[in-house]
């Protein structure tokens, strides 16, 4: 372990497990005798919206706070994170970062769709925990696969890092036992490249700039026109996609009255519609369809 | 204009009748209620045209300022002391809106102690809040104080809520004779309320006070904050030369009195630099070249006035009728870091005042020559806690009264 912090930055949406990926790979090195730090960052936490977490390994007490602006290593969780400029991914990531990313897509043309500048592994780490887990949450096998990959702690103390951070988060029995056995696939599917040697970065100049007075109702932190909000896409939050059978559906209506988004519309005839550009994927309209006239579909990666 | 014997309390109300505020949220609290006793007398009969509603606290009182300031209206409401503290979330709040209201307080010491009386720990607890502070010292100042603060508080480079301070009981309950603008002239300088583009309505919606998670987003707010109150600054000094222009009398950012040739100068605020006046003219009658400073407009923090005023001066004492438990007088500070840099005079700290307690005349002598001492042997950030032998005795009674066993008679017997 270095004098210099290493520093891995974690990357996926809300109810994959991100903070706990992050905790399961700092109580890795810490158990292996590291000095470790962990934080998340909180902000408006929902189910499919963006979440970062960092995590800091060093020999030594850390003496940095705060997400990691420039690190070593990214743990991409969800890859279309990727193609979205507001989750920041890239932020700070230069040639001599390395990107572990969770995707079906081979890493070269990983690299070429996004431009990422450094070195890419590529692991369909969903697909192994929807096959021994059961579900598509890849908190354990990617937190394991990060662990291998960067020479961070023995599967001996990953295992017990597991068994801990799973069990504090209330996951027990059975399906601790699948995630610790998925998190073994992970870790031996590996690849074992350690931290990268990163040249050091120098100080950019600070450009000051004198804050303007305004006009003060330019000034106020209001929003004076209506539904911003649909600007936003929010369909990459979508794990999978709902779609309506017509031939089943009986137009009563239940989904567009449900849909907690408003993401339910219904034409003139009462046909309902989803609009799949503000559609979170939360799948209450097909739990709760009376004819079950809803299907969902695994998004598939661009 | 007329002329008649006015508290401080009425002079406030007198100042939101003029202003022909549209709404008045109200708390009632000791020494503060005659305010809007006046005010809802004033609307009973027929003198002003607002709706005066009765709030559950002070909190709800400030929440329904800001969002009826928000929506157009003309606002004013009044506290003291602890109302103001339960209200202080809703000042960052309403402040950060930037919403135009004037909120008066009358000053009155916090508890616990309970007491019902004057000093300023109240109104400088919301120093920092982002509204404009204007602390006034006679009733006449109350009335045109609370008239210029609706000016500043809706000139659009401000749009930052004003409040404007007075002490309890030695102006608030204090009767005094008050020039009462005539209603045209007073509409002259003050028009109705020109509605602002972001106000709400029924018909347009206005999200107010989003959340920006993210630093930069929040600190340009902030920053915008700042560069308001830093306006106000400016655009006071526009409107008091209006005010004196339409009504014959001048209010500074300071009131500087007996400053151009004094080598000592005392720095106070509020109704009680009056009393300071007074004993500052004793001294000169005496030969000493002292002067008085009163701080009038204390948010924002008149920073160039007081160098001017201040730097190159022998020495200066900071009088403060609030204690920053731990530290000393909160204006000392403020004027201590004003004050920084080549020619800072050598600074004194005096603390008094405290829940209503009355100077000595002769404290002022010895508050003299604590800066002359300071001129020779510098200046020291220690406050000195006024105090007398006579009230230490008159303590230690009441002290025994109370059941407290003096500590020699705890020897004594052991």
């Amino acid at each position: 372990m270095s004098a210099v912090p290493h520093a891995l930055r974690l990357h996926g949406r809300g109810g994959q497990g991100v903070k706990l990926a992050s905790h399961v790979v700092s109580r890795s090195a810490f158990l292996a005798g590291a000095w470790v730090q962990d934080s998340p960052l909180y902000g408006a936490e929902r189910r499919g919206a963006p979440v970062v977490a960092s995590v800091r390994l060093a020999d030594r007490p850390i003496p940095e706070r705060g997400t990691i602006e420039a690190p070593d290593a990214i743990l991409v969780l969800d890859a279309s994170l990727l193609g979205q400029p507001e989750a920041a991914v890239l932020e700070g990531v230069g040639e001599d970062t390395l990107a572990i990313v969770n995707t079906p897509e081979d890493a070269s043309s990983l690299q070429r769709r996004f431009e990422l500048p450094g070195r890419v592994v590529a692991a369909d780490l969903s697909s192994l925990a929807l096959e021994v887990v059961g579900s598509a949450r890849p908190s354990a096998p990617a937190a394991a696969f990060a662990v291998r990959a960067l020479s961070i702690a023995s599967w001996e103390a990953l295992e017990q890092a597991l068994r801990i951070e799973l069990g504090d988060a209330g996951i027990a029995g059975e399906l601790l036992a699948r995630n610790v056995e998925c998190a073994r696939c992970a870790f031996e599917r590996a690849p074992v490249l350690g931290f990268p040697t990163r040249r050091p970065r120098p100080v950019a100049p600070s450009l000051p700039c004198v804050i303007p007075r305004l006009p003060a109702r330019e000034a106020a932190p209001s929003i004076l026109v209506p539904a911003t909000s649909e600007l936003r896409s929010t369909a990459g939050w979508r794990v999978f996609r709902p779609e309506i059978d017509l031939q089943r559906c009986t137009r009563c209506a239940l989904c567009f009255a449900l849909c907690p988004e408003g993401a339910i519309h219904l034409s003139a005839d009462a046909t309902p519609w989803i609009d799949a550009v503000h559609c979170k994927g939360c799948l209450v309209c097909a739990h709760e369809c009376p004819t079950e006239a809803i299907v969902t579909l695994r998004e598939a990666t661009p | 204009m007329t002329r008649d014997l006015l508290t401080g309390n009425a002079a406030a109300a007198w100042g939101a009748r003029l202003a022909e505020v549209d709404y008045v949220p109200a708390y009632p609290i000791t020494p503060q209620t005659e305010i809007i006793e006046t005010l809802a007398q004033f609307i009973g009969q027929g003198a002003l045209d607002a709706r005066l509603v009765t709030l559950d606290s002070e909190h709800s009182m400030l929440t329904a300022a800001g969002a009826a300031a928000a929506a157009g209206a003309r606002v004013f409401t009044a506290t003291s002391s602890q109302g103001l503290l339960y209200a202080l979330e809703m000042l960052y709040t309403v402040a950060g809106w930037r919403v135009p209201l004037v909120l008066v307080n009358v000053s009155r010491g916090i508890a616990a102690p309970l007491t019902l009386e004057p000093d300023h720990d109240d109104v400088l607890a919301a120093r920092d809040c982002g509204f404009v502070q204007i602390h006034a010292a006679t009733a006449q100042e109350v009335l045109d104080s609370v008239l210029i603060a609706h000016r500043l508080s809706e000139d659009p480079a401000v749009l930052l809520p004003v409040l404007v301070n007075l002490d309890g009981f030695h102006l608030s309950f204090t009767r005094e004779p008050v020039e009462i603008p005539d209603p045209n002239a007073a509409r002259a300088f003050l028009p109705p309320r020109a509605l602002q583009e972001a106000s709400f309505g029924v018909s347009h919606g206005v999200a107010q006070g989003v959340a920006v998670l993210g630093g930069s987003a929040y600190s340009f707010f902030r920053y915008q904050m700042q560069r308001g109150a830093e306006a106000a600054l400016e655009r006071h000094e526009a409107l008091v030369g209006e005010f004196e222009q339409r009504f014959g009398r001048r209010y500074g950012l300071v009131d500087a009195r007996y400053l151009d040739d004094a080598d000592y100068v005392l720095v106070m605020s509020n109704s009680l630099s009056g009393v300071g006046l007074a004993e500052v003219e004793r001294l000169r009658a005496a030969g000493a070249r002292v002067g008085l400073l009163r701080l009038r407009v204390i948010r924002p923090l008149p920073q160039r006035e007081l160098r001017r005023l201040l730097l190159g001066r022998r020495a200066v004492g900071v009088i403060d009728q609030n204690l920053s438990v731990g530290k000393g007088g909160i204006l000392f500070t403020e004027v201590a870091s004003a004050l920084a840099g080549p020619g800072a005079p050598a600074l004194r700290s005096f603390v008094s005042g405290l829940g209503g307690r009355r100077f000595q005349s002769g404290e002022f002598d010895r508050m003299l020559a604590s800066l002359q001492r300071a001129e020779q042997e510098g200046g020291s950030p220690e406050p000195e806690l006024l105090w007398t032998d006579a009230e230490e005795r008159r303590m230690r009674e009441l002290l025994r009264v109370a059941g407290h066993v003096a500590s020699q008679e705890r020897n004594d017997a052991a």
